[in-house]
């Protein structure tokens, strides 16, 4: 009788036993499915952030969505591309550099300005929007200069209103047509050109204004007078390696070909 | 009576699920943006608060890249809705400190670091922290409704809950 109790009793407890069991699996099993799940969708969309990243077009290959400023040859071996702000100081202390180094290397050189107005910049996006509306006149060049030269006037002033007018002030200075200027400037045209030169530079990693690429080449380091000279050399040492001969070039820069070909092949011998 | 009428409606299952989208969704896009914009953006944005040493910022900008994709996920399909609700709320606290810190130091931050420089939307860090805050308030309904193994509903817990045998 009570040998038939105790089974009796074991048979319950093993039940349960059973029953507790079944259930800590079925409930393992259930957040091995849930962690599993997340896991799978991140990893998922992480892929797809990653796979979309890498199919981005690298600094060479980005076609500009629109035509920028442009001085210099066409088809010139060295590209200089710059993404700036007109509000910031350094951008401001570049412009005279490059000033000078494009007459250095004048014909050899193309320069192509992007915008990059930073947000902690109160005027810059409408000093931008200026410039690209004196771009489509032919007198870009003239105005990112007036702009430059000015900085300290019009980024000190209190209101937007204000460095609007100087900035039409610039435009009438240059003579530009103040109709077209006008309704360019409160279009959504010159300011959707911003913006995508902005998108652009980010594209490219541009974090910082001045960001200056030479043949693709990012230089971040300055003195930008003494960086972006090299940069420079290196890509006509580039050209001159893959060209073999360098065409009716003037002395000093042939003579510095030939010094950067040496200096490569001594690279590579190293 | 009128605390009885807010609460009704706060723990509303339409009330839960458009709180899991809009904040799950916030930080979804976020970290999707931060992975896709160039990764120095969101390092210089992180060094820009001053909190931490350069040399693990970029160890955590990954991290949290991966994190709030995760966070962002699962609150939105409602994987653990309770713990990515708590672990979005450590997130958004964190960020008010930094924020807060930043503001009260008078430190310049030229972009919140929010989407890591893919987007501008050019708030200013009194907004941003008026956003996380409200954020943070907004996941309070899903707690309420989580407590003591409460499931909150259309969510994927929700949907293993109901898959499991009735207990006997």
């Amino acid at each position: 009788m009570s040998d038939e109790q105790l089974t009796k009793k074991e048979r319950q407890e093993l039940n349960r036993q059973e029953k507790n069991n079944r259930k800590a699996n079925e409930e393992r099993a259930e957040s091995f499915k849930k962690i599993g799940m997340a896991i799978g969708l991140v990893v998922i969309v992480v892929g797809i952030v990653w796979a979309v990243k890498a199919s981005r077009p690298s600094a060479d290959e980005v076609i500009d969505v629109h035509p920028d400023p442009i001085e210099g040859p066409a088809d010139a071996a060295i590209v200089i591309k710059e993404y700036s702000d007109f509000e910031c100081p350094a951008c401001q202390a570049l412009h005279p550099v490059l000033q000078d180094i494009r007459k250095e290397y004048n014909g050899q050189v193309r320069f192509q300005y992007n915008d990059f107005p930073l947000s902690q910049h109160k005027y810059s996006t409408t000093a931008a929007v200026g410039a690209e509306c004196a771009f489509q006149q032919d007198k870009f060049f003239d105005y990112h200069d007036l702009l430059f030269d000015n900085q300290e006037t019009w980024a000190a002033v209190k209101t937007k209103d204000e460095a609007t007018e100087i900035f039409r002030g610039y435009a009438e200075e240059l003579s530009l047509d103040m109709t077209a200027f006008d309704s360019c400037t409160t279009g959504p045209d010159a300011a959707d050109r911003v913006n995508e030169d902005y998108a652009e530079g980010i594209s490219l990693g541009v974090n910082s204004t001045p960001t200056v690429f030479v043949n693709g080449e990012r230089v971040t380091e300055v003195p930008f007078s003494k960086t972006i000279r090299e940069a420079i050399e290196r890509a006509i040492g580039a050209g001159a390696q893959s060209t073999v001969s360098g065409e009716g070039e003037d002395d000093t820069s042939a003579n510095s070909n030939t010094s950067d070909v040496n200096d490569n092949a001594d690279a590579v011998v190293q | 009576m009128p605390m009885r009428w807010f609460n009704k409606i706060a723990t509303h299952q339409l009330t839960l699920l458009v709180i899991r989208i809009i904040v799950g969704g916030v930080f979804l896009l976020y970290g999707v943006a931060k992975a896709l914009a160039p990764l120095d953006q969101f390092n210089q944005s992180i060094l820009d608060y001053q909190l931490l040493p350069e040399f693990i910022v970029p160890t955590f900008a990954v991290v949290m890249v991966i994190v709030e994709i995760a966070v962002g996920l699962s609150l939105i399909l409602g994987i653990y809705t309770r713990y990515a609700a708590l672990a979005t709320g450590a997130l958004l606290i964190v960020f008010l400190i930094a924020i807060g810190q930043a503001m009260l130091r008078g430190l310049a931050l030229p972009d919140c670091g929010c989407s890591g420089g893919f987007i501008k939307l050019g708030e200013t860090p009194v907004e941003v922290f008026v956003r996380d805050a409200i954020m943070l308030v907004m996941l309070v309904p899903i707690l309420l409704k989580t407590r003591a193994g409460q499931v909150a509903p259309w969510t994927v817990d929700k949907w293993f809950e109901l898959r499991r045998p009735p207990k006997v």
